[in-house]
């Protein structure tokens, strides 16, 4: 009996099952003894077996998630006709001499051609991103216990998690079901998965709302220059630094915009939620569009919500104060009528407007007390709390 | 110094066209690639890393970050021949020792490897196959970790001595002596009968 000679006897034994014929009879009470111990092995591997099995629903969710951040959903975009640039107005305003170059003519073209090879045609770009705090509408087309899945006109079917909702109905209280399919709703939330097909959103708030049109069925255009339209989507990615919202124009067409998160800040804080808001986009100097809202003559007229602006959007509903007793589950709101209580959901937007605090200030916990707010929401009926879906924080009085 | 799996090798046979095929995907980070793999090998790599840890949701959580650190170095992985599964062995066994070695400085605690195959279950569960499995625990604290390691492997993982032998940079001889001297440690530390053959690696 020798280490090698029973190495070789197991080895065998454990591919077979069995103890090998030619083992010694001096052999095999050892061998016995090693397969036994082989077996208790197998006794724990299959409890480890069913754990895995139970875990991996969720770990495939959350890898799913990780891949989804690491490649946010494209959509196809196509570039909206801009005001002629730098390079075009100098070569089609025949600023160049006649007496120019070849050289010189053909070096303009071919930088022309650089810096408008970018919007020609169809081309694929970053509409939304894993985490994204997004507001956008729909037609509700089915629902269950679980979530809601909207028909909307950027991106097809979204799935949205309904379990932690809140739903709003058409005067922008709290109701106690959720909203039927056929119905147009706004939704508020995160988003959980960005892949093209797959979209799905973590909902805040689905509110009812008029449904707004759905353009004239063309993919969205990449807007690169100022216009005015609808509000239809907005929004911004977990850092605060990117701001995008997609525009009906009055012809039909939707235009996907990359705006100043700032001016979206803005218009967030004057209407709680911009969806239906008509708005002006326009770029007065910066590299980033900025949007406000749309004071025309006449916007305002039959269809506003009281602020000057025309609107056909969701029925938050929109308080102003300043910030008190804040806790992470609440806070109060003091307003000109009076405090109001405000109920404070974990993942509860805050955006940083004009407080001076950045966003990886209030990421990183710091504190409102004192600080003058734009809450939107709801009222819920039944308890008298208000239940808050977005806070735009301005300076301390 | 690399560990044995998570670097590239000379290819030691021919390999499934399929696999050079999905690991090629995988390199240029496609994302159905990814879930493929994810499908393939999660079950595994939360076994191996079961086996070592104390709580599920400790491996659970460290098997999640086995994929997304492989996707991260998705562009420096070499097939060549290589198991996908030997790199994300690789990527496990790392990940684990990083964990022990930090439960380790922060002072003092049995979660080291078998130690905690008992801790979350057996104390709450009087199943008997629980019981078995807090009697294996501490067993396996008396191996050596060269045993343990061929004990995941080629009882955990079905790894055939010659894969077991790649992964741990050992001869197949080498690694056919470690399971039995594995074994017949445990056996003697589960209160069986002393082990009388000796010699070996």
């Amino acid at each position: 009996m020798t280490p090698d000679r029973l190495d070789d006897l197991l080895q065998r034994a454990l591919e077979s099952g069995t103890i090998p014929d030619d083992a010694a009879p001096a052999e095999r009470p050892e061998l016995e003894r090693l397969l036994a111990a082989r077996a208790d092995i197998a006794a724990v591997r299959a409890g480890i077996d069913a754990e895995a099995a139970n875990a991996l629903p969720a770990a495939r969710a959350r890898f799913q998630r990780y891949l989804a951040a690491q490649r946010p959903a494209p959509v196809e975009v196509r570039a909206v006709a801009s005001r002629p640039g730098r390079f075009e107005r100098l070569f089609g305003g025949r600023r160049l001499s006649l007496a120019g170059s070849l050289a010189a003519v053909l070096l303009v073209a071919a930088v022309a051609l650089f810096v408008s090879r970018p919007f020609q045609g169809a081309q694929q770009v970053q509409a939304l991103g894993v985490d994204d705090y997004v507001q956008l509408t729909g037609t509700v087309a089915a629902a269950d216990a679980s979530g809601i899945t909207i028909e909307t006109a950027e991106f097809g079917r979204v799935a949205v998690a309904a379990s932690g909702a809140t739903f709003l109905d058409a005067a922008g209280a709290v109701m106690d079901r959720p909203p039927r399919p056929g119905e147009a709703v706004s939704v508020a939330g995160f988003v959980r998965d960005a892949r093209q097909g797959r979209l799905a959103i973590d909902g805040q708030t689905v509110a009812l709302a008029a449904a707004l049109p759905g353009g004239d069925g063309r993919p969205l255009e990449r807007l690169a220059a100022p216009a005015q339209g609808t509000v239809t989507l907005v929004a911004i990615d977990r850092d605060g630094k990117e701001g995008r919202a997609v525009i009906l124009l009055p012809d039909g067409r939707r235009a996907l915009v990359d705006v100043d998160v700032d001016s979206l800040g803005q218009l967030l804080a004057a209407t709680g939620s911009p969806l239906g808001s008509k708005v002006t986009i326009d770029q007065p100097g910066g590299r980033l569009l900025e949007m406000r809202l749309d004071m025309r003559p006449g916007s305002h007229d039959g269809d506003g919500d009281g602020d000057g602006h025309h609107r056909d959007g969701p029925p938050l509903v929109r308080l102003t104060g300043t910030l008190q007793d804040v806790t992470p589950t609440g806070f109060t709101l003091q307003t000109a009528d009076g405090p109001v209580q405000v109920v404070r959901r974990p993942r509860l937007k805050f955006l940083p407007g004009e407080s001076g605090l950045s966003m990886a200030d209030i990421r990183a916990g710091a504190s409102f007390e004192g600080y003058t707010a734009t809450v939107a929401g709801g009222f819920d009926p039944r308890t008298g709390a208000f239940i808050a879906e977005l806070v735009v924080l301005g300076p301390k009085p | 110094m690399r560990d044995p799996g998570e670097g590239p090798h000379e290819p030691t046979q021919p390999r499934d066209l399929a696999d050079a095929d999905l690991a090629a995907r995988a390199a240029r980070r496609d994302a159905a690639a990814w879930e493929a793999l994810f499908d393939a090998h999660y079950r595994r790599i939360y076994a191996y890393l079961r086996f070592r840890l104390a709580s599920p949701d400790e491996a659970e959580d460290l098997a999640a970050q086995v994929f997304e650190t492989a996707y991260a170095r998705a562009d420096a992985f070499d097939y060549r021949g290589v198991p996908i599964e030997a790199w994300l062995l690789g990527i496990a066994r790392n990940l684990a020792r990083d964990v022990i070695k930090k439960r380790i400085r922060r002072g003092p605690t049995d979660d080291l490897e078998a130690a905690d195959l008992a801790g979350a279950l057996a104390d709450d569960d009087p199943a008997p196959a629980i019981q078995l499995r807090s009697d294996l625990a501490g067993a396996l604290q008396c191996l050596t970790e060269d045993q343990r390691e061929v004990i995941r492997l080629r009882f955990l993982l079905d790894k055939s001595v010659a894969e077991t032998a790649q992964l741990m940079d050992r001869s197949e001889d080498a690694v056919k002596n470690l399971q039995r001297r594995a074994l017949a440690a445990l056996h003697r530390a589960l209160g069986g009968e002393a082990y009388h053959a000796g010699g070996g690696a």
